[in-house]
């Protein structure tokens, strides 16, 4: 049976190959930007910071879905099926190497921001000075017993999540999509997926109201037993649909036929 | 070599060995090519190769040696006698054809005697 | 040792139409075996439920002591398409990808093979003609040591010189004990390669007869039998 870890491996390379892409896209924004600022407003006022946190916003959008078109290929290709893996391993292995990737992405470019931060000096430092003043006046002014750290995890996690569970979720609209193509006639097709899509739509409406409700609530009072308590909802959701896309994979899902 | 599809494949392979072993090209006492070489060289299946070689073995025109491959019986007898039933063989397939035809015994030995004397013109 | 492939009550159905049904099969260890029908008779669909790439059957499929999903997947090498790559990749880096996840992929019998079948490793799959292709397909089929091996038409659209190395190579390199089985709706070329035939017609198999026997009892060519099956000279009875 081939192992977890050359299983990661082979899922990784292409992958790493859309990060790395992305990256050179957001090199190239920069170097253009650079040269743009560079032309217009005179090459001793470029602010290098300024430049590499403005520009490629979309970049993470974009990267994101390239990375979520290429993990429902691989979940449909003979030549990943066939991989002497149990489904359970497959499927991780190949969250894995999205997440991976992703958050190889966002490091890299997390990375060229600070960077760039310690060349501009003084001049950023004036600018994150000042963005820690707006954030203060604002209102975040309390974090209860929880303190800076504890609110920064709290948020990285549950991005994070949020972003893992997107993926799930695409995963598992496709993997449903796909087997009842394969096994329902036409027009029962036609029904369950018209149902699927109002699930979707009705989840995710549900899902961005329920995240205002918490923005509010959780600022309201720092407290750990409630970010705790989230986390794990997220948690336990994300897990059960990992589990029902082990499923489909191992019982319904056929890869493309050429 | 090419096969007639119509013939099961081990009796042609057989018949293939026979011709050889009798003209010689495998003489007494010779290795038969072993049993993979054979089907790559006849491009057939190593399994019909297997067949008509142990078939051969128990006609006692080839010779098993445990882990040295199939040699052609020495028993020059033996090899006499094949020849004879090859003979035998085709000389019946020719009678009943010819004599398909209304062809009385005479008239069968005639002509088979003018085609011998014509082909022989024909050689030189 | 049990049977390389045991298939018993298969039936297998997509978008609630019969694709095969009351399917039973099965073969000895090292045996070649041709899977003849017509386009669309559903051969590729009965090698992809070996493989495991087909699901939602009913029945049982076992290759050799194998039945669940992943199992059969170790036993079974199945000449897949390579669709999974992108068309700039190289073949040395399908053969890195092949050798690192089959743990019975043998880099000693690639090499043979590729040499063999005049292959340049260097070369990127959209550089390949049809046949070489193919030929790159069967030589990456072969190098893994698995029990049973699935060829889907090996040979369709190819010339006859890649043909003939082909065929060549599977008898050079196919191990006595593994088991192969080959699909293809045109027999005649491969006719000597084959110690029996699979016919799948009406959804089913119809036939399943030993080449040689077919020669003997029918006095007919394989690819003679085949034809009279499907124009139904040949009755299911009669055999």
């Amino acid at each position: 049976m081939t192992t977890f870890r050359r299983t990661v491996r082979v899922l990784w390379r292409p992958k790493w190959r859309i990060a790395n892409w992305m990256l050179l896209a957001y090199g190239l924004l920069v170097v253009g930007n650079l040269v743009q600022t560079g032309f217009s407003e005179g090459w001793f006022r470029i602010n290098l910071m300024n430049i590499t946190t403005g520009v490629g916003v979309g970049l993470g959008v974009i990267a994101f879905v390239w990375l979520a078109v290429r993990t429902e290929h691989d979940w449909v290709q003979d030549t990943y099926r066939l991989l002497p893996v149990t489904n359970t391993r497959f499927y991780l292995a190949g969250v894995v190497t999205t997440v991976g990737a992703y958050l190889y992405f966002v490091v890299v470019r997390l990375l060229v921001m600070g960077l760039s931060a310690l060349v501009s000096g003084q001049q950023s430092a004036a600018n994150l000075n000042h963005w820690l003043r707006v954030a203060w006046t604002g209102g975040v002014r309390e974090f209860g017993t929880v303190g800076w750290l504890g609110v920064l995890a709290f948020v990285a996690l549950l991005v994070s999540l949020l972003i893992v569970g997107a993926w799930t979720l695409i995963t598992l609209v496709h993997l449903l999509t796909n087997a009842l193509s394969t096994f329902l006639p036409a027009g029962r097709q036609r029904i369950f997926k018209g149902l699927l899509a109002i699930v979707v739509v009705g989840v995710l409406v549900w899902l961005g109201k329920w995240l205002v409700q918490l923005r509010d609530w959780v600022t309201a009072a720092w407290n750990d037993a409630a970010m705790v308590s989230i986390l794990g909802m997220f948690v336990i959701g994300v897990v059960a649909m990992m589990a029902v896309n082990v499923y489909l994979l191992k019982f319904w899902v056929e890869a493309r036929v050429r | 070599m090419q096969f007639d599809d119509k013939v099961p494949i081990y009796y042609q392979i057989k018949n293939y060995l026979y011709h050889r072993i009798i003209a010689g090209q495998l003489a007494p006492g010779d290795k038969v090519p072993a049993v993979r070489q054979l089907a790559v060289d006849l491009t057939v299946n190593v399994n019909t190769v297997q067949r008509a070689l142990s078939e051969m073995v128990t006609e006692q025109v080839l010779i098993s040696k445990r882990g040295r491959g199939n040699f052609v019986t020495e028993d020059v007898t033996q090899i006499a006698a094949l020849k004879h039933h090859l003979i035998v063989t085709y000389v019946q397939q020719f009678y009943h054809q010819v004599h398909g035809l209304e062809l009385s015994d005479d008239e069968i030995v005639q002509e088979l005697r003018t085609y011998i004397a014509t082909q022989k013109g024909a050689d030189k | 040792m049990s049977n390389a492939l045991a298939i018993t009550n298969l039936t297998y159905r997509k978008n609630y139409q019969t694709i095969l049904t009351d399917v039973n099969l099965t073969i000895t260890p090292g045996k070649v075996v041709g899977l003849l029908g017509e386009n669309g008779a559903g051969k590729t669909t009965l090698m992809r439920l070996i493989a495991d790439l087909a699901k939602g059957y009913r029945g049982t499929i076992a290759v050799g002591d194998a039945t669940a999903g992943v199992q059969r997947r170790i036993a079974v090498s199945f000449s897949e398409a390579l669709q999974g790559f992108r068309p700039t990749t190289k073949l040395s880096a399908v053969r890195d990808f092949y050798a690192r996840v089959y743990g019975d992929f043998s880099a000693k019998k690639y090499l043979d093979l590729i040499t063999f079948l005049q292959l340049d490793d260097d070369l990127e799959l959209a550089k390949l003609s049809k046949g070489t292709r193919e030929k790159f397909i069967i030589a990456l089929t072969l190098s893994r040591e698995a029990t049973l091996y699935l060829l889907d038409e090996p040979f369709s659209g190819i010339d006859s010189m890649s043909r003939k190395r082909i065929i060549s190579s599977i008898i050079k390199w196919k191990r006595p004990e593994a088991t192969m089985i080959i699909s293809d709706h045109y027999v005649t070329e491969i006719a000597p390669l084959l110690d029996e035939v699979v016919v799948i017609k009406d959804r089913t198999i119809c036939a399943h007869k030993s080449s040689d026997a077919i020669r003997q009892e029918f006095g007919i060519g394989v690819e003679a039998f085949y034809e009279s099956l499907y124009e139904g000279a040949i009755q299911h009875d009669d055999l």
